[in-house]
């Protein structure tokens, strides 16, 4: 019995090891894509992530410290909203890049964001569209804009949706 | 828009029905590239992500904004019923293998009923909530991955603690398998800790009852002894009841088997008693049924003799009434025949007077028709129809008169408004004209002002245009200062950094021998303890620049000499040398040095060249007379060599002479010169040089003080023009404002003007129109007015006529009033006629009616009578029939009676006999069931034994393990109650020792194992 204690010993040392390890490598990734997205989605600026204890990566927490270009760097509580949105956004986009997912549904994501930085948030989105297939809930124009397709829901009996499709290739060409 | 055009894609399509607000099916076909769901809210986008979700296994129905998973099917609306079915499904390109089945398209389903029961499908085929889940585990797109990001996710990760947000990280590492092994891992330590404490607790407390399982154990022992012993006796007792009992069993049976061998003769003879007694019983029944049929023959018979008696009388009866009827008839048609003849004549008397009234009525009318005709023509007469027309015409040409009227009336009040408005119009011209003058006025004001400032203006810009020369030409002289005060800084540089590395030279002695050296740096730091060192030659006197080649000449290498205080001194010195291995050098001790000049007639040295003795051409401090006597006293200056080589000539060549160049003639008449080293490097004009050069650098640097001074002041200056050309240029600035301000106040104004002069043309025009209108309506009015005039005679002649006619029609009315009384008498009389024609007529009608009543009445008595006629003949016909059935039926039932009795009295033998053999069997039984009862008590006695013998075998099988046979060896020949007393006795002992723990035998040795392992 003392050699299967010993044993259990050793496995959760073991596995302590390898979270470590993989913890190490996972943050060291997330933290070069968020930094990396955040400068590409604020067109400047610098962000990264900040280990509160390094020396205990098994129950460490995380903060964001990001700084917006021409401001200086802090802390994500104390951002303005809209930035505050613009880079939970960017950390989402991260874990992503991070590990990639076939498809992806976003729910009016970015509805806090003003419209320079809806355009910003849609080109990068169109990027990241090569690997991941994007379903976007949205009511923003920019958002809209570079749709390739648009699907209406509407409400016109009461109590019941229903869909249009709007291709925006066709609708283009109609138009030219 | 074509950036993600060659991309796959993975999920093709998501079809929802009944789902959330999709009531209806919805297909929602995705293509490549950006596909944005758009609506307005409360639509159902969400309702979307949320079906996604649903079906990738989503459990929780509060992340689906529900209370519980029913709430998901569509709930109905104000026009629609509710469904009873969720149902969303995801069709997949699984061309890549992303998700791992053999499929190229694979179809995930969900559904839900209004139950609660749900449902996962893949590929239409049923399956586990883990299937699916376990299917997306590795693909990155599972419920709590990343693939799907709803509404408040965003502001999920921005609320999060530090640590929470951990989680979100060892998610995206997939650190959170490990986590959950750990805490497997855990878990189990966890239990085998315990275990392990266990074991450790059960060691202790084997150790503690060991000692008193020893003592119990011994306890056992003895107990056990006792309780054998007590088993043995109990054997024997239970053995020694056992074979009594057999014995008693044996008997019992014998008994039994007696008694059913009885029982069996007696039960053979009721059975044959009981046959006899059926079949007795048999022949009774046959009799009594017999006996029933004959009495019910006899029973039908009497019946049908009482309904024939019955039938007859009712015949007699309706003979009886018939009769009566026929004469009722006969009377009845006698009467209606009298009546008909009395109606018919009555009917005729009325036809007649019916005709005389209808005469009489077509008289009347005759001369009513004749009357009104005359009426007719009297009113015609009277002419009121005439009268009527006339006055309506009046009517008319009034009404056109006052029509007429209104209409002139109206004009006029037409032509007053226009000419208010015309003098209106007018009054308006004058105001606008004013005004505009005003604003002509206004224009002129403005050119003045325009001219004024634009005067202004080009005068500014004069001044605007000098400040800028001045300004410029300032600055030119600004930069030539600060290039001056460049140049001086730079020169200032250079004579301060050649000045510090002189002096650097000389403060580490360059240039002089190394024992020199040594000597005078040991003593300036204390190296060497002695009274005084003065330093060298060259640094303790002072030359001009023009000797100093000759004195540095005329001193050679006696300049490195070292003056110090004593003989002392100059010992220690150099024995510091030697122990140091510092070089060497010449010391000078002041005690023992004693100089002497060359005494020179006064000719000599006033002789043109000769400067005189070289001591005399130097300075320095007074101590070191002798000393510089002794090194210089002897040595003369001149000028240059020819001077010198005359002056030796003349002296003999007696004493050293060196010239200005450096060049020497020595005693005895050698020559010494040439070329000598740059300056820089001699030892006495270095100090010299150092001088120069700080005097030279205090004089640069007052002067770029000065300069900069110079710079500072002009830049003052410009500023101040600059300032004052800003101002100008502000000036100018509102001077043009001001300008472009007049300009577009005059452009307003011109405008204005312009737009006065349209509404004057306007108001012209307007009143021009409105002459012109005015004249025309003095036209119209004057036309109305003749026709108004007109109309007026018109109705005059009218009224005239009208009073003409109204009395000629008064007469004519006299007139109609009396042929109209005579009309209304005739019109009564007629009336009356009218009426009693009426009446007369109805009463024939009436008659007729009656007089055809009674002929059919007459008819339907005949008719009844003869019917009545033919049933009495076949009433009488069928009461003599049934009067003969009677009889026959009488004689048979006399026959059927005596047959009956005759029966009975076969029946009442037969069934005493049956009641004797009753009671012979009653009896008979009664003794089979004695015999039995006392067979019943014999087995259950039996039985009883059997039971006891069981229960004794059975205990010595359970207590003490032995079968019969076994137990049979154990029998013997004690008394019952000796054995009794040897258990009672045995009980006894056992009861003493007191509660045992019989385990403890079995438990000791195993313990003592146990605590041995």
């Amino acid at each position: 019995m003392l050699k299967a204690a010993d044993s259990l010993y050793a496995l959760i040392k073991d596995l302590d090891e390898s979270m470590i390890k993989r913890f190490r490598q996972g943050f060291r990734d997330i933290n070069e894509a968020f930094g990396e997205v955040f400068n590409q989605l604020f067109n400047g600026g610098h962000a990264e992530l900040q280990l509160d204890d390094p020396e205990n990566l098994l129950e460490t927490g995380v903060k964001i410290i990001a700084q917006p270009p021409g401001k200086k760097a802090q802390l994500l509580s104390l951002l303005s909203g809209g930035e505050r949105a613009f880079t939970a956004i960017a950390l989402l986009f991260a874990f992503l890049k991070v590990k990639p997912s076939p498809f992806c549904v976003l729910d009016e994501i970015e509805a806090a964001l003003d419209d320079a930085n809806v355009e910003r948030f849609v080109n990068y989105l169109r990027g990241l569209a090569r690997q991941t297939q994007f379903i976007v809930i949205s009511h923003r124009r920019g958002t809209m804009e570079a749709a390739d397709r648009l699907y209406g829901i509407t409400m016109e009996e009461s109590g019941v949706s229903k869909l249009l499709t709007v291709e925006m290739d066709k609708l283009d060409h109609e138009i030219a | 828009m074509t950036a993600g055009a060659k991309q796959s894609v993975f999920l093709k399509s998501i079809q929802i029905q009944g789902f959330k607000s999709f009531a209806d099916k919805v297909k929602l076909d995705l293509e490549s590239g950006l596909s944005v769901v758009v609506g307005p809210n409360g639509s159902g986008k969400s309702n979307i992500v949320d079906a996604v979700r649903w079906v990738l296994g989503e459990q929780s129905a509060k992340s689906l904004r529900g209370s519980k998973m029913e709430d998901v099917i569509f709930a109905g609306s104000s026009t629609r019923k509710p469904v009873g079915m969720a149902e969303v499904s995801l069709i997949f390109d699984n061309s890549k293998g992303i998700i791992p089945l053999a499929y190229e398209e694979v179809v995930i389903t969900r559904r839900v009923f209004r139950d609660g029961e749900g449902q996962f499908l893949i590929n239409k085929t049923p399956c586990r909530l883990k299937d699916i889940q376990e299917l997306f585990m590795d693909t990155g797109s599972g419920k709590e991955g990343f693939s799907i990001i709803g509404q408040g996710r965003v502001e999920e990760i921005l609320n999060l603690k530090s640590d929470e947000r951990r989680l979100l990280i060892e998610e995206v590492a997939g650190i959170s398998k490990f986590r959950l092994r750990k805490k497997e891992a855990l878990k189990k330590l966890e239990d085998t800790q315990q275990n392990i404490d266990r074991l450790n607790d059960i060691i202790a407390e084997v150790q503690d009852r060991l000692e008193p399982l020893a003592k119990q154990a011994e306890k056992a022992k003895l107990s056990k002894e006792l309780q054998t012993s007590l088993q043995e006796a109990e054997i024997k007792l239970i053995v020694n009841d056992l074979a009594a009992n057999e014995n008693k069993l044996k008997k019992e049976q014998q008994h039994t088997e007696q008694l059913n061998q009885e029982l069996t003769v007696l039960n053979s003879k009721i059975a044959e008693d009981e046959s006899t007694y059926v079949s007795a019983k048999y022949e009774l029944d046959r009799l009594d049924e017999q006996v029933t049929e004959l009495q019910g023959n006899v029973h039908a018979l009497e019946n049908s003799v009482q309904e024939g008696n019955h039938n007859i009388s009712l015949l007699k009866e309706k003979e009886h009434y018939t009769q009566q009827q026929m004469l009722r008839l006969e009377k009845e048609i006698t009467l209606a025949e009298e009546q008909i003849a009395a109606s018919k004549d009555k009917y005729h008397q009325l036809t007649v007077r019916e005709k005389d009234l209808q005469n009489a009525l077509v008289q009347v009318s005759a001369d009513l028709k004749d009357m009104e005709k005359e009426l007719l023509e009297l009113s015609k007469l009277s002419g009121s129809q005439s009268l009527e027309e006339l006055k309506t015409e009046i009517f008319e040409q009034l009404s056109c008169q006052s029509k007429l009227t209104n209409e002139c009336s109206e004009l006029e009040h037409r032509k007053e408004v226009l000419t208010k408005q015309q003098a209106q119009w007018i009054e308006d011209l004058k105001v606008k004209q004013q005004e505009k003058n005003a604003l002509l006025e206004q224009i002129k004001q403005q050119e003045d002002a325009m001219q004024k400032i634009e005067g202004l203006l080009t005068e500014l810009e004069q001044k605007a245009s000098a400040h800028k020369r001045a300004i410029e030409q300032k600055r030119e002289k600004i930069r030539q200062a600060e290039d001056n005060t460049q140049s001086l800084l730079r020169q200032l540089d250079e004579a301060q950094a050649r000045r510090r590395a002189l002096q650097n030279l000389e403060d580490n002695l360059e240039g002089y021998y190394k024992g020199v050296r040594e000597t005078v740096l040991a003593f300036r730091q204390g190296k060497i303890d002695c009274g005084q060192v003065f330093g060298t030659v060259a640094e303790n006197l002072k030359v001009e620049a023009k000797y100093e080649l000759a004195i540095e000449t005329a001193l050679g290498t006696a300049l490195q000499n070292i003056i110090v205080a004593g003989i002392e001194d100059a010992k220690k010195c150099i024995t510091y040398l030697k122990h140091n291995n510092g070089g060497r050098a010449t010391f000078l001790p002041l005690d023992a040095i004693k100089g002497s000049r060359l005494s020179l007639a006064a000719g000599i040295l006033n002789k043109q060249g000769v400067l005189g003795l070289a001591v005399d051409l130097i300075a320095f401090d007074s101590r070191f007379q002798d000393l510089m006597e002794f090194l210089l006293g002897k040595i003369v200056v001149t000028e240059n060599l020819d001077t010198a080589i005359d002056l030796a000539k003349q002296t003999n060549y007696r004493f050293r002479i060196v010239t200005l160049q450096g060049d020497q003639v020595n005693p005895g008449g050698s020559l010494t010169g040439g070329s000598t080293k740059g300056q820089g490097n001699s030892l006495l004009s270095r100090a010299r040089i150092i001088k120069d050069l700080t005097a030279k650098i205090d004089e640069l640097k007052i002067k770029y003080e000065k300069q900069k001074q110079q710079v500072l002041l002009d830049s003052k200056e410009l500023e101040e023009l600059e300032e004052r050309k800003r101002e100008l240029e502000l000036q100018i600035q509102s001077c043009q404002e001001k300008k472009s301000i007049i300009k577009v106040d005059k452009k307003y104004v011109q405008e204005k003007i312009d737009r006065w002069d349209e509404a004057l043309k306007m108001l012209e025009l307007d009143l021009a129109d409105a002459k012109s209108q005015i004249a025309e309506l003095d036209v119209k009015i004057g036309e109305k007015k003749k026709e108004i005039e007109l109309t007026a005679a018109k109705i005059n002649d009218l009224k005239q006529e009208q009073k003409i006619l109204e009395d000629l029609v008064k007469q004519a009315n006299i007139q109609v009033e009396g042929l109209k009384e005579r009309i209304t008498a005739a019109k009564v009389e007629a009336a009356r006629k009218e009426q009693e024609y009426e009446q007369i007529k109805q009463l024939r009608l009436e008659e007729n009616a009656s007089l055809q009543n009674s002929i059919s009445l007459c008819h339907t008595s005949k008719t009844e009578y003869e019917t009545l006629k033919q049933d009495m003949l076949s009433i009488v016909a069928k009461r003599e029939e049934t009067l003969k059935g009677l009889q026959e039926t009488e004689a048979e039932l006399k026959a059927q009676k005596y047959k009956l009795i005759q029966l009975r009295k076969l029946r009442e033998e037969l069934s005493s006999k049956n009641i004797q053999l009753e009671e012979t069997i009653q009896l008979k039984k009664r003794q089979a069931k004695e015999k039995e009862q006392q067979l019943h008590q014999n087995e259950l006695r039996i039985a009883r034994l059997q039971a006891e013998w069981e229960a004794g075998c059975q205990r010595l099988e359970e207590e003490f393990s032995l079968t019969w046979e076994q137990a049979l060896s154990f029998k013997s020949q004690d008394k019952k109650e000796a054995l009794q007393r040897t258990i009672d006795e045995l009980k006894a002992k056992i009861e003493e020792l007191g509660p045992v723990n019989y385990a403890a035998l079995e438990e000791y040795p195993q313990t003592c194992e146990r605590f041995d392992f």
